[in-house]
């Protein structure tokens, strides 16, 4: 009877209450809730087959995640035509879905988590961590299947610079319903860890832009922000296009550039060091030929101050020659002039200098020079000493003063 | 001409030198030995003197 009043299929908006996914048919809880509370005031089965899911992809192109619109808390608009079965009763086949409503849906999804990350001030976070200059060991969330993968292991190995890298992989889901939640259990494993690795690489090897849908999850945007490790985002071809994108350390276009990523910090840091060492070694060129200078230049001052000394003591030692000398000729022409003086003093008292004022010399018979009368007798003899001349006499008289 | 002479004390001994000899009482034949013995000790001093300044150049 149902079916026969809506015998038209119709187009209706409604929000998915629940959402499975088994043997490639969808099979959905739709449901109304009240404008103001969280009450649920309509309730529906719906099922999409994997034949009209088919003919949808078709024609939307396969870009479409269905599985991504098709979750809980979604809100849809599809075309559906109500069935009746014997054995399960009511419910509602979906024949089409407008792509347009979903995506609406999606970007307004992605615009609540990035507005709510802003408000608890957490989309910076992740931007705080410090890893250090040289990441070399880093956990890798991929699927393990991706080509992505392969090309960021074979970029990382095969760097022509000869670095090494520690990568540990946690398989997970990169794109679908089960993506997030995978992605927050590894997170969360990897943050429990012994050993943590210096950086966590989100990597997804391509795939639709539309499957980006999973990295726009609030939950998952929240671990990554408050994750106490720097997490790299991977997952895009271009970047900035999912909240991860925004709240995660970082962001690269693909697994080759995260690659490069690595590298490059290595790159960086190796020619800083060289240019340290270039620096050092220019450092320490100057400083020794300053030193050497300086070492120099009180070898001079040292020289200088030596000779002035040994100048000095000579000129001592001259000048108390010259004086030894000077002293020595003083005194000698002091006893020549005391020489002198006794010469004129002898002079003075010399018996020819007498003999030359008229005075006569005498001696008597005994030759002994004659001082006193007594000294003669009578008849005796004498001997005059002239200045010219001796005379002999003989004594005929002798009168006492 | 020994080179250990030491050079403090053949200054202190050319000082002495030069008090004696001005000693007017000093005999003769000890001013004659006492200007001979400063003179070697010049020698000696002014020598010791120039090895150390050619060492240093």
């Amino acid at each position: 009877m149902l079916a026969l009043n809506f015998e038209q299929a119709f187009w209706i908006k409604a929000e998915i209450g629940q959402a499975s996914l088994s043997r490639g048919h969808f099979f959905l809880q739709l449901i109304q809730k009240a404008e103001d509370s969280d009450d649920i005031i309509a309730e529906s089965r719906a099922n999409l087959w994997s034949r009209q899911m088919r003919q949808i992809q078709d024609k939307t192109g396969k870009q479409l995640p269905l599985d991504q619109l098709l979750k809980t808390g979604n809100e849809v608009e599809i075309l559906v035509e109500v069935q009746h079965h014997e054995r399960y009763g009511l419910s509602l086949n979906i024949l089409d879905l407008n792509p347009a409503f979903s995506l609406g849906q999606l970007a307004q999804q992605k615009q609540e988590t990035l507005d709510r990350l802003i408000k608890d001030k957490l989309l910076d976070k992740n931007k705080n961590q410090r890893p250090p200059a040289i990441i070399q060991n880093i956990a890798v969330l991929s699927s393990p299947n991706a080509a992505g993968l392969a090309d960021f292991k074979n970029q990382l190995i095969n760097n022509s610079y000869g670095y090494r890298f520690n990568m540990e992989l946690y398989p997970v889901a990169v794109q679908g319903q089960h993506a997030s939640r995978e992605i927050i259990q590894a997170l969360k494993q990897i943050q429990g860890a012994l050993y943590k690795p210096e950086l966590i690489i989100i990597l997804r090897g391509g795939g639709s832009k539309l499957d980006l849908a999973a990295f726009d999850a609030l939950d998952l945007c929240m671990t990554v922000a408050q994750c106490n490790l720097p997490v790299l985002a991977a997952v895009g071809h271009e970047t900035d296009e999912s909240v991860l994108d925004l709240v995660a350390y970082d962001n690269v276009k693909t697994p080759t550039a995260a690659a490069d990523f690595l590298i490059e910090r290595c790159i960086l840091f190796e020619s800083q060091l060289n240019q340290i060492e270039k620096q050092l070694s220019i450092h320490t060129q100057q400083a020794l030929n300053l030193r050497e200078l300086e070492i120099n230049q009180l070898k001079e001052s040292i020289k200088h101050a030596a000779i002035n000394t040994i100048q000095s003591k000579r000129f001592l030692i001259e000048q108390l020659g010259t004086n030894i000398i000077s002293k020595s000729r003083l005194n000698l022409q002091a006893k020549k002039l005391q020489l002198l003086n006794l010469e004129k003093a002898l002079q003075t008292t010399n018996p020819e200098l007498a003999l030359e004022k008229g005075f006569t010399l005498t001696t008597n018979d005994e030759g002994r020079i004659v001082r006193s009368i007594d000294q003669l007798k009578n008849g005796g003899k004498m001997v005059h000493y002239f200045r010219d001349g001796i005379v002999d006499s003989v004594i005929t008289k002798i009168s006492k003063k | 001409m020994s080179e250990n002479i030491n050079y403090e004390e053949a200054l202190e001994e050319l000082k002495e030198i030069l008090i004696e000899v001005q000693n007017p009482d000093i005999e003769l034949h000890i001013l004659e030995a006492k200007m001979k013995r400063a003179k070697v000790l010049m020698e000696q001093c002014k020598h010791k003197l120039k090895t150390i300044e050619e060492s240093i150049n």
